[in-house]
């Protein structure tokens, strides 16, 4: 049987697949494979023998892989939520600082879809650099390199932002000049802030020379200068100032806990500067166009001023209110101002008449005796009345008291008297005045004053 | 890290083993499918929806633990579904010309084949084996070319040991007869052209 075997398997071996047939039938099924391909739930547990839980391998598996996805979304959680978190406390030579800036930054500016937000946040960038020039200056950290990096960035990003400034400009000036105003009111302040920080101290004077030097140079070229004479409409100045003010209320409310009572009566006294004049603005509109936007633009200016000061801690600490807004008197507090300045005058004419009676030059004597007289006859015949009639123009009768005084003033210096001398030359001369016990809040004490002074 | 690995690495044994049985098996399928249905294209297309009809099995989630056994089943079913399309005689006519009966006592011995087998000429036996009825021919090519046992014939074909026991020495004892009969006439055929000259 083997034999028969052996010769029919033999015979039968004539009988085979050619290499091409062979080769085209493994095409023809690899290509039905791949269009028919395993489920993948099917793939493993068909080849392996049913693998169970206790089987120690498959444990060993699942518990690497568990272990491995758990550290795999631990280090993605780490890297996108953690870090950049950590990173914004950075400073200068911090391992997470270029974190900060390269990564954290970088993906708000994408944020900032149009040219004004990005002015916004170019001039915000500009203040991070210097305040963390300022912390590492205060913990002795600042090396010459370090310096030379932040003034570096200071000018990177205030010349980003006059080039999203000027790209503005050509599409729409008056969104460049307001967007101007945020880099203006920056540099102003931040430059303010740094030179008192130079004349209090020199341990970090390096430093703020050369931001300074950055800064200045920087607002020397401020394109806004070629936007002197822009003014942006009614509407778009009008809605900056709702704006920038609801923001700097804002700022207020949240400072509460951190600025002094009286930083906070300070802010709270420029805003509502901020918000009589945006009334006198708007009262101005109906007689001036072009000058009620100049006063739009000044309080759109001391607005954001009041904002860079409330939220830059540093700069409240170098600077006050007053030396960036100034206070704006109301009517009423220039009217009693005008009223202590005629007081003032007053005082001082008294005392120089009892002073020229000592005086042996009768040239100077009647020279300033003349003055006096003078300036008493206006201030009793006219500013006063006038006063007491309410018939005046304040700014006119605060013009005119000012020099009434600065003429007097010059009589005091021609007689050679300083107010120690005077005082003292009033006592002796027991001539008792009620000049004192008599205030001039108001158009009639000022009238009374000026009859007493007159008598004596 | 290394446990995704591993996994895909089982992952594509799949494909992997069934591939490595086409090459294995493509020529001996091709081979039985050829003796079976004498057409060589026929064959191959046989041959190829074996493969694939294997392929779906696996892919509706069965398992095979012996792909030679299993492609042999397959093909024979493919190869019965191909005479059932095209062959105009009837099944009873192809399977039961000698019956399906139990058979004698020497026809039921393995031993009876071996020694029929031992007076048969391999090579005349191939040549005349195609005229054999299929049912003989199935058993004679799985057992002497594709080298099956009686068991998995048996399973193959689904027949009792017994009934492929039968038919393979039928089979064999037709296969000689006909070579008999080949020699007979060669004979005559012989003796005829000596009488003319």
């Amino acid at each position: 049987m083997k034999r028969f075997s052996e010769q029919l398997h033999k015979k039968s071996e004539s009988i085979s697949l050619r290499v091409d047939e062979k080769n085209a039938l493994r095409e023809r099924l690899v290509s039905y494979m791949e269009y028919h391909p395993l489920p993948i739930d099917k793939k493993v547990s068909k080849l392996t023998s049913t693998p169970t839980l206790t089987d120690p391998v498959v444990r060993v598996i699942n518990l690497s892989s568990l272990k491995f996805l758990q550290w795999s979304g631990l280090t993605v959680a780490i890297l996108l939520l953690v870090v950049p978190y950590v990173a914004e406390r950075a400073v200068p030579g911090d391992m997470l600082y270029a974190v900060k800036v390269n990564f954290n930054e970088e993906v708000r500016s994408t944020l900032a879809l149009n040219s004004y937000d990005k002015v916004v946040w170019e001039t915000e960038r500009l203040n991070r650099r210097i305040a963390e020039a300022r912390l590492l200056a205060s913990e002795g950290k600042m090396t010459e390199e370090l310096e030379n990096s932040v003034a570096e960035a200071v000018r990177v990003h205030s010349e980003n932002a006059k080039k999203e400034i000027e790209e503005l400009k050509q599409t729409d000036e008056g969104e460049a000049v307001l967007a101007s105003i945020q880099l203006d009111t920056t540099i102003s302040v931040q430059s303010s802030a740094l030179r008192s920080d130079m004349q209090a101290s020199s341990t970090d004077s390096v430093m703020a020379v050369r931001i300074v030097g950055v800064l200045d140079s920087s607002q020397e070229n401020n394109v806004a200068m070629d936007l002197g004479n822009v003014l942006p409409s009614k509407e778009r100045l009008v809605g900056q100032v709702e704006t920038e003010t609801t923001r700097a209320y804002e700022l207020l409310n949240s400072i509460e806990n951190y600025a002094t009572v009286a930083e906070r009566s300070d802010i709270k006294r420029r805003l509502e500067d901020v918000g009589r004049k945006t009334e006198v603005a708007l009262q101005t509109f109906e007689f001036s166009e072009d000058e009620a936007r100049k006063k739009m633009l000044d309080v759109l200016h001391d607005t954001h001023k009041l904002i860079v000061f409330m939220t830059n801690i540093d700069v409240r600490t170098s600077l006050t209110v007053d030396e960036i807004v100034p206070v704006t008197l109301t009517q009423e507090e220039r009217l009693n101002a005008v009223n202590q300045q005629i007081q003032d005058t007053f005082s001082l004419i008294e005392r120089i008449e009892v002073a020229l009676v000592a005086t042996s030059s009768v040239a100077v004597e009647e020279k300033i005796r003349q003055a006096i007289e003078e300036s008493k006859n206006e201030l009793e015949g006219k500013i006063v009345p006038s006063i007491k009639s309410n018939n005046f123009d304040l700014l006119n009768v605060e013009n005119r008291v000012r020099s009434i005084y600065d003429v007097v003033l010059d009589s005091r210096s021609l007689l050679g008297v300083r107010d120690s001398e005077l005082d003292a030359l009033m006592e002796d001369s027991n001539t008792a005045t009620s000049t004192d016990s008599l205030p001039l809040d108001s158009g009639t004490s000022s009238t009374s004053t000026t009859t007493e002074v007159k008598s004596e | 890290m290394a446990s995704p690995k591993r996994t895909e690495e089982k992952k594509e044994s799949h494909e992997d083993r069934f591939l490595k049985a086409f090459e294995d098996y493509n020529d001996a399928l091709f081979r039985h499918a050829v003796i079976r249905v004498s057409d060589r294209e026929k064959a191959i297309d046989i041959v190829h929806d074996t493969f694939t009809k294997v392929w779906t099995y696996i892919r509706s989630g069965h398992e095979i633990d012996s792909y030679r056994s299993f492609l042999y089943k397959v093909l024979n079913n493919l190869i019965i579904d191909s005479y059932r399309k095209q062959r105009e005689v009837s099944l009873d006519a192809l399977f039961e010309i000698d019956g399906v009966d139990e058979g004698s006592f020497a026809e039921l011995s393995e031993n009876s084949v071996e020694a029929l087998a031992a007076t048969i000429d391999g090579r005349k036996a191939f040549e005349l084996l195609k005229e054999l009825p299929d049912v003989y021919r199935e058993v004679v090519t799985f057992r002497f070319i594709d080298g099956l046992g009686p068991k998995e014939i048996s399973d193959l074909i689904e027949e009792t040991e017994n009934v492929v026991s039968v038919r393979l020495y039928r089979g064999l004892k037709m296969l000689r007869d006909k070579m008999e009969k080949e020699i007979k006439k060669t004979e005559t055929n012989r003796k005829n052209k000596n009488e003319t000259l």
